[in-house]
């Protein structure tokens, strides 16, 4: 317990942890607000008016349509350019009231894409807390320091890393607690809260709880990288390899290969598939389009699927890792 | 009593990830008594500081054995190394904590009470910058947050790398009464240093090592007198006479190397046979005195790496000593 409570304190003390941990909330703080302006209460009034606007815009395209668009469609359909059925002029279901009401802020619809929006910051700010917490003990010498203390290496480095898990879990909570109040505030004030029931709030509870897998996935992510480098600066180099290779260059590969559904190898997708449950992809490969319209293969990636695999990766590093704390010199 | 430290034929080969190796400690023994103050010397990269790293589980040995009060390490080192204080090369800690919280950190993670951070800090002269950032630090205040983190957990055994680099003369001496006082405290401490007039007046026994292998070990005075030349400096009231002198000490069996100023006599048992050879011929001594040999110079003669002129000594240029070859104290 007492390397637990060690290591609890020099995360809290190091000035990377809390610089982070302010960015963080600086930046969904900077979300919020935009959101909070960007949004607003919609009355009777507002639905009226936004009725009225979209009968006005409905008419004048109709007048429109019927002093010169009629006409040139004609036109075109007897000269054989486009089949009879394009001119079928403007649609009362083209002009709804919705499309000119203002921005507001729909908790039931709009939440979820928000929670995501807070796991992805606090991955980021979990992600260079994880990578510095054990980069910069090595760097420095302070690890050496340490293992002539405590020896047991792997201890060492597991408690490192179960501090560091409790400590990025313990504040993503607190600060997904202000973002959800935010959030709720926004709602009340510039938007809406109708519609919740438990089981949204159930729902949006497991879309959390898998926010927060991802803010722990993104802090071993980098601890590890940096404790097999020695470096922090290890970590976030791999990282943007990683980027790079994967997401630009292997794009433009998968793409030239004409593989089946080269969406499968992005990250951002089985992120995506994690947070909302699936994402579904197509095989543009299998369309034939002379025979008209074309119906392609579909493959749908779920967040099982995506957690599975992030889950052996992460495990395979971890247990990478320590089996190098174990096996290479401290020198 | 038992020894404190008791290492035997320890072996370490560095490695290349693409191959190519270095044999880093090729059998080295060394044995450290309780309570002793035990110095530890060799040339750079003879084998000094992969031996304190390996006695503390830091590197892997490739053969041979360790114990540390009577336990065998690294197998048993999580039981001892409560006992344990070290420093090991210079002093490394985190730059932006202060030393306090450096300390503090440490006593958490040895189960060792805060109250002992505050002595520590007192002990080594730190008390009044241990809220200072260790960054802002000089070597020498780095040194002594080193020492204080050795001496944090009270440890039995004391090994210190160094621990000199970077102080000042003050410092230094600081160090010297600590350790000697740490030791009449029942503390062995095993000291790794290149001052080897500090080592001299500080320890009581010692360990030279030069290319992974031990070359002689043994207290300070024995390690000393199996140097010791058994010669002679004898000056006279009138350098000009020293040619006579010269002459008369080797008429009755000396063997003389003369200088402008005084002679170097060997091979005559009683010191006093020479005043009284030299008074016979009217001669008169002003000086006569042994040349005892100090251990800087032992140091240079056992490992090979005493400077000549016109060359230039690269880092693994030291003799390597056959278990035959080492030179008993």
């Amino acid at each position: 317990m007492s390397l637990v409570r060690a290591e609890r304190r020099r995360l809290h003390k190091r000035r990377v942890t809390v610089v982070m941990l302010a960015i963080g909330v600086i930046l969904l703080g900077l979300i919020a607000g935009g959101t909070w302006f960007s949004n607003h209460k919609v009355s009777d009034a507002t639905r009226a008016a936004a009725v009225a606007q979209a009968e006005q815009e409905y008419q004048r395209a109709l007048d429109d349509w019927n002093s010169n668009g009629k006409k040139r469609c004609e036109d075109d359909v007897k000269a054989g350019q486009i089949p009879a059925e394009a001119c079928q002029g403007p649609k009362p279901d083209y002009f709804l009231a919705d499309y000119y009401m203002p921005s507001t802020f729909v908790f039931k619809a709009g939440f979820r894409d928000m929670l995501t929006v807070w796991a992805m910051i606090m991955a980021f700010v979990a992600l260079v807390i994880g990578a510095s917490s054990i980069g910069a003990e090595w760097s420095s010498g302070s690890m050496m320091n340490l293992l002539t203390w405590q020896p047991r290496r792997v201890r060492v480095l597991g408690t490192k890393l179960g501090v560091l898990l409790a400590v990025t879990a313990f504040w993503s909570l607190v600060v997904g607690a202000l973002w959800t109040a935010a959030m709720w505030a926004t709602a009340v004030f510039r938007g809406t809260t109708a519609g919740m029931t438990s089981g949204t709030w159930q729902s949006f509870a497991l879309t959390g709880l898998r926010g927060l897998g991802v803010v722990a996935a993104a802090a071993v992510f980098g601890f590890v990288l940096a404790s097999l480098g020695r470096r922090t600066a290890v970590a976030m180099g791999v990282l943007i390899a990683l980027i790079v290779v994967t997401q630009f260059g292997l794009t433009i590969l998968l793409f030239m290969a004409k593989v089946r559904y080269p969406e499968m190898f992005f990250v951002g997708n089985h992120l995506q598939a994690w947070m909302n449950g699936s994402v579904t992809m197509y095989d543009q490969t299998s369309c034939d389009f002379s025979a008209g319209m074309c119906q392609p293969q579909q493959l749908v990636l779920t967040w099982q699927r995506a957690g599975t695999i992030f889950g052996a990766g992460l495990l395979a590093l971890v247990g990478l890792s320590m089996w190098q704390i174990r096996a290479r010199d401290v020198a | 009593m038992a020894p404190v430290l008791e290492i035997h034929g320890l072996h370490k080969t560095y490695r290349g990830l693409f191959g190519g190796s270095r044999t880093a400690l090729d059998g080295f023994d060394m044995v450290v008594e309780a309570g002793e103050v035990h110095g530890f010397l060799g040339p750079n990269g003879s084998g000094k500081t992969t031996t304190l790293r390996t006695l503390l589980g830091l590197i892997k040995a490739n053969g041979g054995e360790m114990r540390i009060l009577g336990q065998s390490v690294p197998h048993h080192l999580p039981g001892v190394i409560g006992e344990v204080g070290a420093i090991v090369e210079s002093p490394q800690f985190f730059g932006n904590f202060s030393a306090r919280d450096t300390l503090s950190l440490l006593a958490d993670a040895g189960d060792v009470p805060q109250t002992r951070v505050d002595e520590v800090l007192e002990l080594v002269g730190l008390r009044d910058r241990a809220k200072d950032k260790v960054k802002a630090y000089s070597l020498g205040m780095k040194q002594r947050l080193a020492v204080a983190s050795a001496l944090l957990k009270q440890p039995r055994l004391l090994i210190l790398d160094e621990p000199a680099n970077g102080l000042d003369p003050g410092g230094i001496r600081e160090m010297r009464d600590l350790m000697r006082g740490l030791a009449a405290g029942g503390m062995t401490v095993v000291l790794s240093s290149h001052i080897l007039n500090e080592v001299e007046q500080i320890c009581d026994a010692v360990t030279i090592i030069s290319r992974g292998r031990r070359v002689t070990a043994g207290s300070v005075a024995e390690v000393l007198a199996a140097h010791s030349t058994g010669q002679v400096l004898v000056r006279l009231e009138s350098p000009a006479e020293l040619a006579m002198a010269d002459a008369a000490l080797t008429e009755m069996g000396g063997r003389v190397t003369a200088y402008p100023d005084h002679l170097l006599v060997a091979g005559i048992a009683q010191p006093a046979d020479i005043t009284r050879k030299l008074a016979a011929r009217d001669l008169f001594v002003s000086e006569l005195s042994p040349v005892v040999a100090d251990l800087e110079s032992v140091f240079l003669q056992l490992t090979g790496t005493a400077p000549v002129e016109g060359q230039h000594r690269q880092v693994d240029q030291s003799v390597v000593a056959t278990p035959s070859e080492e030179v008993p104290a």
